[in-house]
């Protein structure tokens, strides 16, 4: 079965569920989904033939999410199905009963990775009993540095790189002006266009900015 | 974007290397600062069947293999200029890549613990820029083709 094909059987069975199909070469296909997606599309992709055979899992550790990719060798066709799983969370279900050799890889990267799988076995595979380091785990490190991250955020949430303090407002108040001088931040619509060109341009992912929490997902 | 044809790539010719090796000695140091032949990303080889030198070098493939059999997408073609690139932060190390290039260029650094190649040092290959000879030149892969076509003959 054909890259191509296989995507379109995928896109049809997904439908929405299927947030992006690339197929960068003939044999090859990726899938991303939502973490809570996952059983829906790993069945689909089992189900496509049969043939289709669970290879491995690869996990990449990002340093803010921790990346899955579960291959299925569908007929000659590797079909990768991706998440990401935020390290706030570190959570995922486990999918051993639809792929029984999965639950030796998922051990593997609960011990290397400290990546929890609901519904697996306790019993740890790689690393001995009473070790609980993760050996893989890379510390929660966005892609800013230190001296950066204050800016970053008040750039977010002022639409200013120095956002303006109490005792500056004080200090316009006396001599008669208005408090918050007219820039960005006094427009809640000049706020909400930056932050939407900062999503557009890739900036908040790139930077780990949580748009909800309104700050940066570390410090 | 450039197309393909126009991207540049690394053509080396044999008739005039002089196997200095000199170019491998300017790959390490651009990449880890030592002289160290073993920790160049190009080789050299003595072919005494033709008595000729032989270079083992990325030849930024237009359809890599490395690129299709890595897992978690750390070797990625890159559209734009062409160059086959290892993303160290993304490689798992899983040496796919170093089984499956047919000309065996990808190899597994111990100590970086990732598998590392040609990164055509952004545009300013240093074994062309040192190579006295001038048996390694930057060109455009359509010119590159032809000339091999000649050089070898195919």
């Amino acid at each position: 079965m054909r890259a191509e094909e296989v995507a379109g059987k995928l896109r049809e069975a997904l439908g929405p569920k299927a947030l992006r199909l690339e197929t960068p070469t003939e044999r090859r296909v990726f899938l991303t989904v939502a973490v809570e997606d996952l059983e829906d599309a790993v069945r689909a992709v089992l189900g496509l033939s049969r043939e289709a055979r669970f290879m491995t899992i690869s996990a990449v550790d990002e340093g803010l999410d921790l990346e899955l990719l579960y291959h299925v060798d569908v007929g000659g066709t590797v079909v990768t199905v991706r998440i990401k799983v935020p390290k706030e969370e570190m959570e995922v279900l486990d999918i051993s009963h639809l792929a029984p050799a999965a639950e030796f890889i998922e051990r593997e990267i609960r011990d290397l990775f400290g990546l929890e799988f609901v519904g697996l076995k306790p019993e740890k595979l790689y690393t001995p009993e009473g070790y609980e380091e993760k050996p893989l785990k890379k510390p929660m490190e966005g892609a800013l540095p230190p001296q950066a991250r204050p800016m970053a955020e008040a750039l977010m949430g002022s639409a200013c790189s120095v956002s303006v303090s109490r005792a500056v407002m004080r200090k316009r108040q006396d001599l008669g002006l208005p408090a918050m001088p007219p820039m960005a931040m006094a427009k809640p619509e000049a706020l909400e266009e930056v932050r939407s060109l900062a999503e557009e341009v890739g900036f908040t992912e790139r930077a780990g900015y949580d748009l909800e929490k309104k700050r940066l997902r570390y410090r | 974007m450039a197309g393909t044809k126009e991207q540049l790539v690394l053509l080396y010719d044999p008739a005039r290397c002089t196997g200095c090796r000199y170019c491998e000695l300017a790959c390490s140091y651009k990449h880890y600062g030592v002289l160290d032949f073993g920790k160049a990303r190009r080789h050299v080889i003595f072919d005494p069947e033709h008595v000729l030198f032989e270079a083992v070098q990325c030849g930024h493939c237009e359809e890599p293999v490395c690129a299709s059999v890595c897992p978690t997408e750390a070797l990625k073609k890159d559209e734009e200029t062409g160059w086959v690139l290892i993303n160290p932060m993304r490689c798992i190390g899983c040496r796919s890549c170093v089984v499956s290039c047919p000309a065996g260029v990808p190899w597994f650094d111990e100590e970086l613990k990732v598998a590392v190649k040609c990164d055509f040092c952004d545009g300013d290959p240093w074994c062309a820029k040192y190579c006295s000879a001038q048996a390694i030149q930057v060109m455009p892969r359509e010119e590159a083709l032809e000339l091999m076509r000649r050089i070898y003959g195919v």
